[in-house]
């Protein structure tokens, strides 16, 4: 298992390692820096455990709804607002506007849809690169594991030639990626 | 009385101390040469000696049991190899075959074949040869005895760092040189990873095809590159266009191989491939200039964090714990 994975388990178990299946456990015991992350995070809830519950004030939840209920009154969705321009409501229930905008738009996908199948039948179908460089924010985790793989067998081919060197079988399991 | 006094009080210390001071200094590369001469005729037996055998491998973190494997292993001179990992029924195995020229390593739980074409056996003989040579003058090398494994009287010899910490203790049969047992470890000298023979034949049956190998269909197959050159640091650092950031801290034994740096591409970047090595281990560290903001993360024996500028890889058999500690001393 990877950190990642054990620690959205930590964060779900607020730090509960009893409650980690075996796998997660056993990463745990090679991983320093995930047994420190389970730690705060049970010490964090221990500090939440000791906070006194408090209470609140009186007609506070009536009046959020309430709230809630005017913004709502006020502020129509987007695709409520798109569908009153282009069906108004007085033309009929939400329900019929809703079936007949979404043949519309089918009829117009599908005919893209041809219209471009018979222009690009040469056009290279392969995806777009996934990363760009300098684009900030972006991985590709599919081409990283691809770089990996090609970055671990450069290395045992380097091992291989150590002057100590076990077969190759040997470290059949040791390296995974 | 006062000579008496001055011989017993700081005379004779000072012959003992000086002694001592001489014998340390000597053990700086201890070689015992019967040891050394094992290792060599180990080497020379490698793809050499015909045998099958089950053997069992367990890779200890921290001194605990992580997993161990029984392998079958079939060899044939010269060079040929067969290993198959035994697993539990409804488990994927794994297969590694060669035939001494081309390696197949395929997993049949991710349907994937990794081929590596082989240097001709003489030549990664004759380099490994030269290479222990050069091991032998900054690493202890001695002979512990003779134990049996797996029926066989071994020859039991144990390499170390000049400070005493072993790295590799490999028993050897006594009349075949096959390596039947060994055992690596880590920088707190606990053991990392045994390996030892439960059964050796030394009249194997061979089945027709079985050092050759085809992917199934549908495998997904992975060239393993070639070695690439390898050059001082600073033409590296001039062909790849950036400065290497070694780390400030490494395992007890380690040292940089600043002589053996390569530069690889990568997606049309440019990768500084650094070498670190103990004599016995190595690992290596990959660094390149950070095209996109790489997400820390450990996958078994592989590290991979951003620093500064740069993306860096691990990829290291020593612990988890030392892994972290060269990460962290990575500072651009």
């Amino acid at each position: 298992m990877t950190c990642t994975q054990v620690r959205e388990q930590l964060v779900e178990l607020w730090g509960e390692v009893a409650q980690l299946g075996a796998e997660a456990r056993a990463h745990l015991q090679q991983c320093a820096d995930c047994r420190r992350e389970a730690q705060s995070l049970a010490t964090a809830r221990k500090l939440l455990g000791q906070m006194t519950p408090g209470s609140a004030p009186e007609g506070f939840c009536d009046r959020v709804l309430a709230r809630i209920a005017e913004v709502e009154a006020v502020h129509l969705s987007w695709p409520e607002r798109a569908l009153g321009w282009l069906w108004p409501r007085q033309h009929g229930p939400a329900w019929i506007r809703v079936v007949a905008m979404a043949a519309v738009l089918m009829i117009l996908v599908g005919g893209v849809a041809m219209l471009h199948g018979g222009l690009g039948s040469g056009m290279n179908s392969q995806p777009p690169a996934m990363i760009a460089a300098g684009s900030a924010g972006i991985t590709s985790v599919a081409t990283r594991d691809e770089d990996l793989e090609a970055m671990v067998l450069r290395h045992q081919s380097l091992e291989l030639m150590q002057p100590l060197s076990d077969d190759a079988g040997v470290h059949l399991i040791s390296y995974t990626y | 009385m006062v000579r008496s006094l001055l011989t017993t009080r700081f005379v004779l210390p000072a012959l003992l101390a000086a002694g001592v001071l001489c014998a340390a200094g000597s053990a700086g590369a201890q070689v015992d040469r019967q040891a050394l001469e094992m290792l060599r005729r180990c080497v020379a037996a490698e793809g050499a000696v015909n045998f099958s055998g089950i053997r069992t491998v367990v890779v200890f973190e921290n001194g605990v049991k992580v997993e161990g494997y029984e392998q079958q292993v079939y060899e044939k001179a010269p060079g040929k190899q067969r290993v198959a990992v035994i697993m539990s029924a409804g488990e994927p195995g794994r297969l590694f075959v060669s035939n001494g020229l081309v390696q197949w390593h395929y997993l049949p739980d991710r349907q994937r074949a990794v081929r590596r074409e082989l240097p001709p056996p003489s030549e990664t003989r004759a380099r490994r040869l030269a290479e222990l040579d050069e091991l032998a003058e900054r690493t202890r090398i001695q002979y512990l005895g003779t134990e049996t494994i797996a029926g066989r009287t071994t020859h039991v010899i144990v390499v170390s760092t000049t400070g005493g910490s072993p790295m590799k203790k490999n028993w050897v049969d006594g009349i075949t040189y096959v390596v039947l047992k060994t055992q690596r470890f880590d920088s707190e000298g606990r053991v990392k990873l045994s390996m030892y023979y439960t059964a050796i034949n030394y009249a194997p049956q061979y089945t027709d095809g079985m050092f050759d190998f085809v992917p199934p269909a549908g495998a997904t197959v992975r060239e393993a590159s070639d070695l690439p050159e390898r050059i001082p640091l600073a033409e590296a650092e001039g062909r790849a266009g950036f400065k290497a950031v070694l780390p400030g801290y490494l395992p007890p034994g380690y040292t940089f191989q600043s002589d053996s740096v390569a530069v690889i591409p990568m997606h049309g970047r440019k990768v500084l491939w650094l070498e670190f090595s103990s004599g016995a281990d190595s690992f290596s560290m990959f660094q390149r200039l950070r095209g996109v903001q790489i997400q820390s993360r450990q996958q078994g024996r592989c590290m991979e964090w951003s620093a500064g500028p740069y993306s860096f890889t691990l990829i290291s058999s020593v612990s988890c714990d030392e892994m972290c500690k060269i990460r962290d001393s990575v500072r651009p």
